[in-house]
């Protein structure tokens, strides 16, 4: 119940923060703008409208989820809130998850806005697309609906990582960085397989082999193309992409909890 | 009945990133406080106090020792240890820290709100209980307004409401009345002895000498991490208590009696001549002697050695 407590009070403190709030215009800026761009693609304007404000919304999201877990714990450290809150008859583990819960109430205000305008976005784009070639419209609907939440997936475990790096420091420097490598690193995990077949060095392939092994593969909740096709068909599962996201969440906060259990205050 | 607080043998070490610098905050630290006890901690900057508070609250790990609170168990540092063997004691702490800082998006009734579900109160106890602190605080007037807008004294008062939720059995309260104008650090000290009444163990940590003479009952003095003195009060403070008269004039005659009765004879700025009895020298003898040297006797005050004259005493001692 007090995880629920400091989630709450976590979300109330986020939602406020200018950083966020510059993040969430800026994307609605981008997304809303969007439309503006297709002229660079004449032919393809429904495609450009879905690439752009996917890009966005993950490139967004993945800023705010950063900024917001990796802030929440350094920034009651630096002001000393913490002590008060510590002190107060509660186990550490449920100040983690409070705090997490608080993240995933900010991160899901932020991806149900940006997602909302983008759906608006879209069919004020293709509503001429959809009269003439006679496409229903629940199917770009689902498509969007899975691709969002294939979206916080990867925000939930990129959230979950970045709690566990704020556990370590006393600013919200190191969890932000090391949350934007994650994601860079995330996105790049194909690249680090076909690496690792290519180098030479044995030790080298071995140590990329085993970063590949390791970190979590986040073009697996990247729906470009089914989002692209109206493809509502996502070969790796959303129950098993659940699973896999809960796995890295719960590793990332497993490591959090085990840095912050004894850590001095 | 077991001791409201109790620190053996304990240590904190800090070391830096590879271990090679080391600092010692708290050297060997061994102090009891029984239940109902006002104690104050007292010490220069740096001198230990806030990391003992904060091992006693498990904001800190200790690096050897144990703390005991009410008899149990509260801190360890073993790193197996149940991570907060100690919630359940947690509920019977309330505390305070120096420079109170709240979440300044929330009204002083939610801060309350917010510490109160911590310690499980909900629904209309919550309630009551929010309504009760700050009638006892004194903020219920500002109760609503939001704590950016609060001013030194508000928050610190805020702070003592968070601290009083749960109704504690100990309050560990560090710097309550630093910053404060003499009006509400009047207020703060009547609500400290007011709590003290009620039967509640304090533990005051305090650079305000003055404040904690007129509410402890006990004192420790602690320097460079170690205690180096502790106990009573009135013990500590009249152990060199000592006697001065006033008189009008001492004759020559007069003046080597009572140096040779080992009092020192002075004149003082008023005019007068202090006479100042050794610890130990009878007043009535001196007394004597003085009549019987036709002296005008002005005044006779008991010299008591302040707190303040005791803590840099003390401190002087160590450092000597």
């Amino acid at each position: 119940m007090n995880a629920i407590v400091i989630g709450l009070n976590a979300y109330r403190e986020s939602i406020r923060r200018k950083t966020l709030i510059a993040f969430l215009l800026f994307a609605m800026l981008v997304i809303a703008s969007s439309t503006f761009l297709t002229v660079l693609s004449p032919g393809e304007e429904v495609k450009m409208v879905k690439d752009v404000c996917l890009s966005c919304i993950s490139f967004f999201g993945m800023l705010i989820a950063v900024f917001t877990a990796g802030a929440l714990i350094p920034g009651e450290m630096e002001n000393r809130t913490i002590h008060t809150i510590v002190s107060k008859p509660m186990k550490r583990v449920t100040y983690l998850i409070g705090k997490y819960f608080g993240a995933q109430l900010t991160i899901l205000l932020n991806l149900a806005l940006m997602s909302a305008l983008f759906i608006v976005i879209l069919f004020l784009q293709s509503r001429r697309y959809i009269d003439e070639s006679g496409v229903s419209v629940s199917t770009p609907l689902i498509v969007i609906g899975k691709a969002m939440l294939l979206v916080y997936f990867e925000l939930l475990v990129l959230s979950a990582l970045a709690i566990a790096v704020s556990t370590m420091s006393t600013s919200a420097t190191l969890p932000v960085i090391g949350g934007i490598f994650i994601y860079i690193v995330g996105h790049s995990v194909d690249y680090l397989k076909n690496l690792s077949e290519h180098v030479g060095s044995g030790l080298m392939a071995w140590v990329i082999r085993q970063f590949y092994l390791i970190l979590p593969n986040f073009s697996n909740f990247y729906l470009r193309n089914q989002l692209v096709h109206d493809d509502p068909y996502v070969p790796q599962g959303i129950a098993r992409l659940f699973i896999y996201a809960l796995l890295y969440a719960g590793f990332g906060l497993l490591i959090a909890y085990l840095l912050f259990r004894k850590r001095d205050m | 009945m077991p001791f409201a607080i109790e620190i053996e043998n304990l240590t904190k070490t800090y070391r830096s990133l590879f271990g090679i610098r080391t600092v010692t905050a708290v050297d060997n630290l061994t102090l009891q406080v029984e239940e109902g006890e006002v104690f104050g901690f007292l010490g220069p900057n740096g001198a230990g106090k806030t990391t003992t508070i904060k091992i006693l609250l498990g904001i800190l790990f200790p690096t050897s020792g144990e703390c005991k609170l009410f008899g149990k168990p509260f801190t360890s540092n073993s790193a197996f240890a149940p991570e907060t063997a100690n919630s359940e004691l947690k509920t019977e702490i309330g505390y305070l820290p120096e420079g109170p800082y709240f979440h300044e998006f929330l009204t002083g009734r939610e801060v309350l709100a917010f510490y109160g579900k911590l310690y499980g109160l909900r629904g209309a106890n919550l309630k009551g209980r929010i309504d009760e602190t700050l009638e006892l605080v004194g903020m219920t007037y500002a109760a609503n307004r939001y704590v950016q807008h609060y001013s030194k004294g508000m928050r610190q008062r805020i702070g003592l409401g968070q601290a009083l939720l749960s109704d504690p059995k100990l309050l560990i309260l560090d710097e309550p009345t630093v910053g404060l104008d003499p009006i509400a650090r009047r207020e703060i000290r009547d609500l400290m002895l007011k709590l003290s009444k009620l039967g509640k163990t304090l533990f005051i940590c305090s650079h305000e000498l003055s404040e904690v003479e007129m509410i402890c009952d006990k004192v420790g003095i602690i320097h460079r991490g170690k205690m180096i003195k502790s106990g009573k009060l009135l013990d500590l403070i009249l152990k060199d208590r000592s006697i001065e008269i006033d008189v009008t004039a001492v004759a020559e005659e007069l003046r080597k009696k009572l140096e040779s009765m080992q009092c020192s004879v002075k004149d003082n700025e008023a005019g007068l001549v202090s006479i100042r009895l050794p610890s130990g020298q009878g007043i009535y003898d001196v007394l004597d002697v003085l009549k019987a040297g036709s002296a005008d006797v002005i005044e006779v005050k008991p010299q008591k050695e302040t707190l303040e004259d005791l803590f840099i005493r003390s401190v002087k001692e160590e450092v000597a």
